[in-house]
């Protein structure tokens, strides 16, 4: 892909994820790599991060005689999201518009001068 | 690419990450372990093949390395300086961000600039101290001159000996005060010095991790380290809004 996924970008879709429930590494490596380009050693840094953060909480549990880590999102991850969510909307506005209705836009502006 | 099982490839990564906390290594090494686990439980892939996606243990650990940086960089700007395990935590933050620097070719020049830089702010420091001490050694003389001035003068005139002599004693009070200030100054000055020539032994005792990570080919992932502290910046900045 032509762009680089920004780290806080990633931060966000993890919390995303995490949102709609526990999950373990594997299944949000899964998750992700559905939509995006994405390496595990991409995402390992990125649930260390947001468990540092607090962002997330680990508990263990056990599955076929191991253990299996589950991550889980904390108020403050919430929180954290709803502003990723918000700040991405703007974003992705702002980003839209520059791209898609950059000449409609400035059709708008012309009509507006007149 | 050589071929490694579980084992092999979980061994290299915590080789790599030796520099890092136990607990930061035993974090990825146990991540990275259940990983290789539930790709395994699968059964579509054997081991080998999932450790070769995984990549390079080396590669794999320079990313973990490199966020583990920016995350101690990105605490120490929120928390303040006073904690001196924080200041040892931060001084270990900015050894990875120069091991980061010198990693990449690119930024040689770079290093040699700020050597040069730190060079000319030496010589320049020692400049101003010899001049102060020059100062200093001016204003004692003259005011042994001028009490010694006074007392000649006094037979002759009690005023203008008074004058010659008060003057004297007032210059050699300013001498005597610039003089304690410019110790004390000194002191504090060596006392630095002396902190950047050890941190420059550190550095050299650490060059051997510099030349491996060299060697392993992470200019690529280092040299886009400076990116992360930047990062911190700009989330500190959001928690003031």
């Amino acid at each position: 892909m032509a762009f680089k996924i920004e780290s806080n970008l990633l931060d966000a879709c993890a919390l995303a994820i995490l949102k709609r429930g526990d999950t373990y590494g594997y299944e949000i490596t899964q998750e992700m790599k559905k939509r995006i380009a994405v390496s595990e050693s991409t995402l390992y840094p990125v649930l260390r991060r947001l468990q540092q953060e607090q962002l997330c909480r680990t508990y263990d549990r056990p599955c076929r005689g191991r253990n299996r880590r589950y991550y889980s999102i904390t108020e403050k991850g919430l929180e954290q999201l709803t502003e990723y969510r918000r700040q991405w909307n703007d974003y992705k506005t702002a980003i839209e518009v520059l791209l898609e209705d950059a000449k409609a836009d400035r059709k708008e502006r012309d009509d507006d001068d007149e | 690419m050589m071929m490694m099982n579980r084992q092999e490839f979980i061994l290299a990564l915590r080789s790599e990450l030796k520099k890092l906390p136990p607990e930061e290594v035993a974090a990825a090494t146990e991540f990275y372990e259940e990983f290789i686990d539930e790709v395994s439980a699968k059964g579509e892939k054997t081991e080998e093949e999932i450790i070769a996606e995984l990549g390079e243990p080396k590669r794999v650990a320079a990313e973990i390395k490199a966020n583990y940086a920016a995350r101690i960089l990105d605490d120490d700007d929120r928390l303040t300086s006073s904690d001196s395990k924080r200041a040892g935590s931060k001084a270990s933050a900015v050894w990875w961000v120069i091991l980061g620097i010198c990693s990449a070719p690119v930024s040689i020049p770079l290093v040699c600039c700020i050597a040069f830089v730190g060079f000319i702010v030496f010589f320049g420091l020692l400049g101003i101290m010899l001049g102060i001490y020059g100062a200093i050694i001016g204003c004692a003389i003259g005011a042994i001159g001028a009490i010694v001035l006074g007392t000649i003068a006094f037979a002759e005139s009690a005023a203008t000996g008074c004058m010659f002599a008060g003057g004297g004693l007032a210059l050699a009070a300013i001498a005597a005060a610039a003089g304690a200030g410019a110790f004390i100054g000194t002191r504090a000055l060596i006392r630095v010095i002396v902190r950047l020539i050890t941190g420059t032994h550190d550095k050299i005792k650490n060059k051997k991790l510099t030349a491996m990570s060299r060697e392993a080919g992470d200019d690529r992932i280092f040299a886009e380290k400076p990116e992360d502290p930047a990062k911190g910046f700009r989330r500190g900045g959001d928690d003031n809004e």
